[in-house]
C-alpha cells in the first residue's frame, strides 16, 4: 500500500517538474507579488518606519501672523503632511483638479481673533477649506494635521511656549501581552511578514486551482479511466493526490519564505517549528483544497470559473490582502469560517507576533480540519466513474 | 484460432443492463468468452460498446445482470479481478510529460509489481510495442501511432490473462494499425485471451473469432464469423461469367441458383468442400467459364441484415 502510494506521489511529481518553464513560472508569480506588497505595504503603520509616504496639501497662508506662521512651521515638520502654500484660488483649483487631497486657507486676522476667543463663549474665526471627495481618507488624514498644528499654535500663542509644544505631560509606554515569546523585535507590526503570509497563500491557491485543472484534464483524457481500471481504491488515488499536491505546495511556500527572508530580512520572530508546522498544515489544505474544486464542475471551465470566484472571496476576507483587524468586526466573524484567515494569522502569529510553538496549534488544527473536511467532499463528490 | 474444446470461461456477461438518466446505454447484454479466445464486440458509435467494457474493467458499476470474470463478480471495488483484466482505453490514457518508461513504472506498480518485476515487465512491454530504443524519451514526443502502441504496452505490465481494446486503432495510420494488430496476434498467440471492440468490420473479420454485435444497447447477435454470415440465408456467394448463356441444373452443393444471360449465380455453405464440387460439374455438363469470382458474405451485410441500416450510418 505504501509502495502505491509511493509512486503516485512520485509521479505526480515526475509529472510537475517535467515542465521547467511552468515550475519556474509556479514558483516565481507567487514570489513576485509577495516581493511587490513588502515593498508597496512593507512598513505601513510600523512606528519604526524610516520612510513613509507625506500627504500633500496646499494651505493659502493670508495671514502671516505669529500664530499661522507658527502653524505652518509646525506643519512643515509634521511626518504626515508636505506643505504646498498658494494663494486661495491656486489652491481650489488644484484640489478641485484631484492634484491634491486637501488645501485649507487661513485668513487674515486668523490667529489674532482665535487666540481671543480661546476659552470664551464666542464664535470663532472661520479656517475655511476645500476636500478631494475621491481622496477621503488622505482628507481626513490632512485635515487632523491642521487641526493638530494651527490647536497647538493657538493654545501656544495663549499660554505661552510652554504650552502646545514639548513632551505630552505623560509617558506611553508598550506592554507585551502574556504569550509573547520573549524575542526582542516581537510584536512589532510587520508588513513584510505580513505581505509574504498572505500573498504565499494566495500563491498556493491558485496554484491549487490550476492543480484541479490538471486533474480534470486527466480525467478527459482517459487517464482516470485506466486508474479507476485498477486495483487502486479512490480513496488511494486521493491521498496520493493530496500529498504530492502539499510536497508541491511546500516547495512554493519555501521558495516564497525564503526570498522574504533572505532578501527583505522578514523576521521569525516566534516559533520556527511552529510556523514549519502551519506551513505544512497551510500546503495540505491547498492541496486538498484543489481536489475540492476538482469535484465541483462537471468542466474545466464550471470548475475554475467557481474556484476562482472562491478564491479572491478568501483572499479579501480572509486578510491576506490586509490585515483583518482592519475589518469591520462582523467580516472579522465571518472570516473565522474561511481557512486563508486561519493560516495568515498563523503565520503572523509565528513571525512578527513572535508567539510560541503552543500557540501554533490552534491554528494547526483549524487549518486540518479544514483540509480534512474539503478531502473529504471530494472524495464524495469526485465523479470516479465515466459515463461513456 | 479455433475455439479450444471445453475451454474455461473467462468472461461472463450475464443480462448487464445500464441508464444514465433516462437513456438505457445498455441493455440486457449477455455473451461468454472463452480461454483463449478472439472476441469482438462490434458496433456502430454509441450503441453501448465502452458502457459495457467499462462494466467489464470495473470502472462502472451496472444497474442489472453481472459481469464475471473466472466466475468472480467484477464491481467497482473488486481488486482481485481488476488484477486479471489488461485494459487497452480507446483514449490515449498516458502522462505525456515523463518517459515511456516512467509511465511504464507508474502504471505497473498500482498493481502491486515490485521493482524488479516492474523492470523485468518493462523491457518486456517495450520489446512488444517495439519500443526499445525510444523508452527514456517523453511520450509528448511520440507520433500517434507509437502512443497508440506505448497505450497497450501500459496493459501489458501485470501480465494479465484478459485483454481488452477498446477501439484500439481510432486515428491510426494503416502502418501503425498493422503493428497493433501483429501485437494482438502475438498476444492471442501467447494464449491471452482478448475481447476487441470496434465499429470497423474488416477489423472484427480479421482479428476475432468469435462476435457479439451491439445496436442501441443490445446485443442483437453473436457467433463465429461463419455462424453470422450463415444468418444471411447465404453463407458465400459464387458469380461464374460462362463463355455462353448455359441452362444448368443440379449442381451439387448449389444453393439459390440464378442464371441472367451468361452469368451464373449460386451460393454454396462451404467454400473448400462445396466450391470445387459445383465446377467440376459445371465442366462436365460442358459449361466453359470466362470469369469465376466467389465471396463470402460480409460483416456488413450481417449488420444490414439483422439492423437495417448500416454500420457506418
Amino acid at each position: 500500500m505504501l509502495t502505491t502510494l509511493w509512486e503516485l506521489i512520485r509521479k505526480d511529481l515526475k509529472v510537475f517538474f517535467a515542465d521547467p518553464k511552468a515550475v519556474l513560472i509556479s514558483f516565481l508569480v507567487p514570489v513576485g507579488i509577495a516581493s511587490f506588497m513588502a515593498l508597496a505595504f512593507g512598513n505601513a503603520g510600523n512606528s519604526d518606519a524610516k520612510q513613509t509616504t507625506k500627504i500633500q496639501i496646499a494651505v493659502a497662508n493670508e495671514d502671516s501672523g505669529p500664530v499661522a506662521d507658527d502653524a505652518m512651521d509646525r506643519l512643515l515638520k509634521s511626518d504626515q503632511v508636505t506643505v504646498k502654500e498658494e494663494d486661495w484660488a491656486a489652491v481650489q483649483r488644484d484640489v478641485k483638479a484631484g492634484t491634491l487631497p486637501y488645501g485649507v486657507r487661513i485668513p487674515k486676522g486668523f490667529g489674532d481673533q482665535a487666540v481671543a476667543t480661546l476659552g470664551s463663549d464666542d464664535k470663532g474665526p472661520d479656517l475655511p477649506s476645500t476636500t478631494d471627495p475621491s481622496q477621503t481618507i488622505a482628507s481626513q488624514v490632512a485635515r487632523g494635521a491642521i487641526m493638530q498644528a494651527v490647536m497647538g499654535s493657538i493654545v501656544k500663542a495663549k499660554y505661552g511656549a510652554m504650552a502646545g509644544s514639548g513632551a505630552p505631560p505623560f509617558h506611553e509606554t508598550a506592554v507585551a501581552a502574556d504569550n509573547m515569546a520573549p524575542a526582542a523585535d516581537a510584536n512589532k507590526w510587520d508588513g513584510v511578514a505580513h505581505s509574504f503570509a498572505g500573498m504565499g497563500v494566495q500563491g498556493l491557491l491558485f496554484w491549487s486551482i490550476e492543480s484541479a485543472m490538471g486533474i480534470l484534464r486527466e480525467r478527459k483524457q482517459g487517464i482516470w479511466r485506466r486508474l479507476r481500471a485498477s486495483p487502486v481504491s479512490p480513496a488511494m488515488l486521493l491521498l496520493g493526490k493530496i500529498l504530492s499536491g502539499a510536497i508541491r505546495a511546500i516547495s512554493i511556500l519555501a521558495a516564497v519564505f525564503g526570498v522574504g527572508a533572505l532578501v527583505f530580512h522578514m523576521h521569525f520572530a516566534g516559533s520556527f517549528i511552529g510556523f514549519l508546522l502551519v506551513a505544512v498544515c497551510a500546503a495540505l489544505m491547498a492541496s486538498a483544497f484543489g481536489m475540492f474544486v476538482a469535484s465541483l464542475g462537471r468542466t474545466e471551465q464550471q470548475s475554475r470559473g467557481l474556484s476562482v470566484l472562491a478564491v479572491l472571496l478568501m483572499m479579501m476576507l480572509g486578510g491576506a490582502w490586509f490585515p483583518a483587524f482592519l475589518m469591520p468586526q462582523w467580516v472579522q466573524q465571518v472570516a473565522l469560517a474561511i481557512p486563508v484567515r486561519w493560516i495568515v494569522e498563523g503565520f503572523d502569529a509565528m513571525t512578527w507576533r513572535g508567539q510560541a510553538l503552543s500557540q501554533a496549534m490552534p491554528f494547526v488544527g483549524v487549518i486540518l480540519a479544514f483540509a480534512a473536511a474539503f478531502g473529504v467532499i471530494a472524495l464524495r463528490r469526485m465523479r470516479w466513474e465515466y459515463e461513456a | 484460432m479455433n475455439r479450444i474444446p471445453y475451454a474455461p470461461t473467462v468472461l461472463e456477461v450475464r443480462g448487464l443492463g445500464k441508464s444514465f438518466g433516462a437513456i438505457a446505454a445498455v441493455k440486457n447484454a449477455s455473451f461468454r468468452v472463452e480461454k483463449g479466445e478472439r472476441f469482438g464486440l462490434l458496433g456502430p458509435n454509441g450503441a453501448g460498446k465502452t458502457t459495457t467494457i467499462s462494466m467489464i474493467t470495473g470502472t462502472l458499476d451496472a444497474d442489472q445482470g453481472s459481469v464475471l470474470i473466472d466466475g468472480e463478480a467484477v464491481s467497482t471495488r473488486s481488486n482481485n479481478t481488476k488484477r486479471k483484466v489488461g485494459y487497452v482505453p480507446q483514449e490515449l490514457a498516458l502522462y505525456d510529460e515523463i518517459t515511456a518508461r516512467d509511465n511504464l513504472r507508474f502504471f505497473g506498480s498500482l498493481y502491486g509489481l515490485g521493482l524488479v518485476q516492474v523492470l523485468k515487465s518493462s523491457q518486456r512491454s517495450l520489446e512488444i510495442a517495439g519500443l526499445t530504443d525510444r523508452a527514456d524519451e517523453p511520450v509528448k514526443n511520440f507520433s500517434g501511432g507509437m502512443k497508440r502502441r506505448l497505450n497497450i504496452a501500459v496493459a501489458l505490465m501485470h501480465d494479465p490473462e484478459l485483454m481488452i481494446f477498446d477501439e484500439p486503432t481510432v486515428g491510426v495510420d494503416p502502418q501503425s494499425r498493422n503493428a497493433i494488430f501483429e501485437t494482438l496476434l502475438r498476444l492471442a498467440d501467447e494464449g491471452k485471451t482478448i475481447v476487441y471492440t470496434t465499429h470497423y468490420m474488416e477489423e472484427v473479420e480479421r482479428l476475432c473469432t468469435r462476435v457479439a454485435v451491439m445496436d442501441h444497447g443490445e446485443v442483437v447477435a453473436q457467433g463465429r464469423l461463419g455462424e453470422l454470415q450463415s444468418m444471411l440465408g447465404h453463407g458465400n456467394r459464387v458469380v461464374i461469367e460462362m463463355e455462353s448463356a448455359t441452362f444448368v441444373q443440379g449442381i451439387p452443393g448449389a444453393l439459390n441458383l440464378k442464371i441472367e444471360e451468361q452469368t451464373l449465380t449460386f451460393d454454396v455453405e462451404d467454400m473448400t468442400h462445396d466450391l470445387p464440387k459445383a465446377l467440376a460439374a459445371l465442366s462436365e455438363a460442358g459449361v466453359r467459364f470466362t470469369g469465376v469470382r466467389a465471396k463470402a458474405a460480409s460483416l456488413e451485410e450481417v449488420f444490414l441484415h439483422l439492423t437495417g441500416k448500416s454500420l457506418r450510418d
